[in-house]
């Protein structure tokens, strides 16, 4: 799967991504695979990873890991590479009268009543934590912040406004000169949801990295899962050329296939 | 049109560059920066959406150090900055200001978030009509506001330049401009992005149907061209008329030809050779 997607975004695999910011939106409840990959290629690479995790628990991600070869676990515990904060459970908590977990899930409950201060305070201090940590690969690494699923957040019952401004707190923690690491947020496009799609026409402004997938219009497939359309935008720190590429998709247990439109094992 | 608004031929206090994610403005922002930059002393520069260093990786040496940097993203981050107006932000950017003095903000999306659209019409109306500043241009992202805040923040610009798509290399934008005299030009115009992301090849833009509609159109008689009189103008001509100041329109903002409104006006009436002017008070008889 690393290879494949790698091919596809025509970026090496050692050093990608650095000093990114991509956004992912999935209109096809497909898309998640991207995650796991963005991930799994920060794991392979040994490098600092922050993962807010709204729409699944560690258990889930570790159990994909497990399937692709790595272990979060050990990322945890052992190499301290990686730091995931529970945000499904932590928002949870903000509505659970009788939860014994309101002081961790003040930022979030705070963040849900309008107030990002406290859980940008809460993700700056993971940050700090991970980029105190030498990356054996390469110096030039900086620490990777995965966000999956802003989305949830929307649901919870923060505003737009309130996203953006989270949004646009990461990229500042993420893009300072102390971390200069990248930023992965992930969405779940709704279909007729106008706030998200502020959120998401916003996200593509300031992204250096689009990555959207859809479903088939011409509807379900058993040998076609999906499509995926990425565009390359201006970088962080320099013009750069735009340039997208579309490509459709198959998913397996363990991997992904990629394909140009129209040209999968069905049709051929 | 575009090509004199940016070379500063063509003179406009505010001008606002709208765009979309399909069709994004920065690189013509960038020209713009590059342009202005050459014309002016200082240049303020306000980025919320990229990094100081995005611009100074573009922008030669020599020009950077015209250049005065403001974090917009710290202003939104910072809870006493975020309910700042960008005039003050402007303001309090630059401690004394020598020379002419342009402001750009890279993009108004975000600071449009965190303030009423009325108080950022506000703030920019208060810097276009500041003396201190040159020229102002923004960036706005049409697909993030509803199309009523699109509608009022084009309303408050003097030029409005809004690309709409790009097509086979060209981008294609909109330009609408309004001149100090209060004559106003629409045109549609393209241009193309070098590998270095300058500007070319900005002109008039031609749609293919229009295209297609002129080259159907079979080679009649003209009627003008047989008059035995001249009813059409030549180029030079329409250029001419164009520049001929008529005496309804207003002069523009040259100070000198503004009337100080303090001063009482007086008529003095010279009296003509053949004027039968009768000394007598023509109220004598009113015993008044």
């Amino acid at each position: 799967m690393l290879a494949q997607i790698c091919q596809f975004l025509a970026v090496d695999s050692s050093y990608f991504p650095q000093n990114e910011h991509i956004i992912i939106g999935d209109r096809s409840n497909e898309g998640c695979f991207l995650v796991h990959y963005f991930l799994n290629l920060c794991e392979k690479q040994n490098r600092p990873v922050c993962v807010i995790g709204l729409s699944q628990s560690f258990h889930h991600y570790n159990t994909v890991a497990h399937k692709l070869g790595t272990n979060l676990l050990s990322a945890c515990d052992e190499n301290k590479n990686l730091h995931f904060i529970e945000g499904l459970k932590l928002l949870g908590g903000c509505f659970d009268v009788v939860s014994t977990d309101s002081d961790i899930s003040k930022p979030f409950l705070e963040f849900v009543n309008g107030i990002s201060t406290p859980l940008l305070q809460y993700i700056q201090s993971s940050v700090d934590k991970l980029t105190q940590i030498e990356c054996p690969v390469d110096n030039v690494h900086g620490p990777v912040v995965i966000v999956d699923d802003l989305s949830v957040l929307l649901t919870a019952g923060a505003s737009a406004k309130d996203i953006i401004l989270l949004l646009n707190g990461l990229r500042r923690i993420v893009s300072s000169q102390k971390v200069k690491g990248s930023l992965i947020t992930f969405s779940s496009l709704e279909k007729e949801d106008e706030e998200i799609e502020e959120v998401w026409a916003y996200m593509s402004h300031i992204s250096t990295l689009k990555i959207e997938v859809s479903a088939l219009s011409s509807g379900f497939c058993k040998d076609v899962h999906g499509q995926m359309k990425i565009e390359w935008q201006d970088s962080c720190t320099k013009p750069r050329k735009s340039n997208s590429k579309h490509t459709q998709f198959k998913l397996s247990d363990k991997s992904v296939d990629l394909f140009a439109s129209g040209m999968s094992a069905a049709v051929l | 049109m575009l090509e004199d608004l940016v070379n500063g031929i063509e003179n406009s206090r505010l001008v606002l560059v709208t765009d979309t994610a399909d069709c994004p403005g920065r690189t013509l922002f960038l020209n713009w920066v590059k342009s202005l930059a050459e014309r002016l002393d200082r240049l303020i520069l306000i980025c919320f959406e990229r990094q100081p260093e995005f611009f100074k990786s573009w922008l030669p040496l020599g020009l950077q150090n015209r250049i005065t940097f403001v974090d917009g993203q710290s202003i939104t981050c910072d809870f006493e900055l975020k309910n700042q107006d960008l005039f003050k932000v402007t303001t309090a950017a630059v401690p004394e200001f020598k020379g002419q003095t342009g402001v750009l903000i890279d993009s108004l999306s975000l600071h449009i978030l965190f303030q009423q659209t009325p108080a950022v019409c506000s703030a920019l109306h208060r810097l276009a009509s500041d003396k201190r500043f040159s020229q102002v241009v923004a960036v706005l992202h049409r697909d993030v506001h509803d199309p009523h805040t699109c509608s009022l923040m084009e309303h408050v610009a003097s030029s409005v330049i809004s690309l709409r798509n790009v097509h086979s290399g060209k981008h294609i934008c909109h330009v609408r401009h309004c001149r100090p005299t209060g004559k106003v030009f629409r045109t549609v115009e393209s241009f193309t992005v070098d590998d270095s992301f300058h500007i070319r090849n900005l002109k008039p833009h031609q749609s293919a149907s229009e295209n297609v509609t002129l080259s159907q159109v079979t080679p009649e008689a003209d009627p003008i061209s047989q008059l035995s009189f001249n009813l059409s103008l030549t180029e030079t001509e329409k250029v001419a008329r164009s520049q001929v100041k008529l005496p309804h329109l207003k002069t523009g903002f040259d100070e000198s030809s503004e009337v100080d409104s303090t001063l009482q006006s007086k008529i003095h009436y010279e009296a003509d050779d053949a004027d039968d002017f009768d000394e007598e008070d023509p109220d004598d008889d009113l015993n008044i």
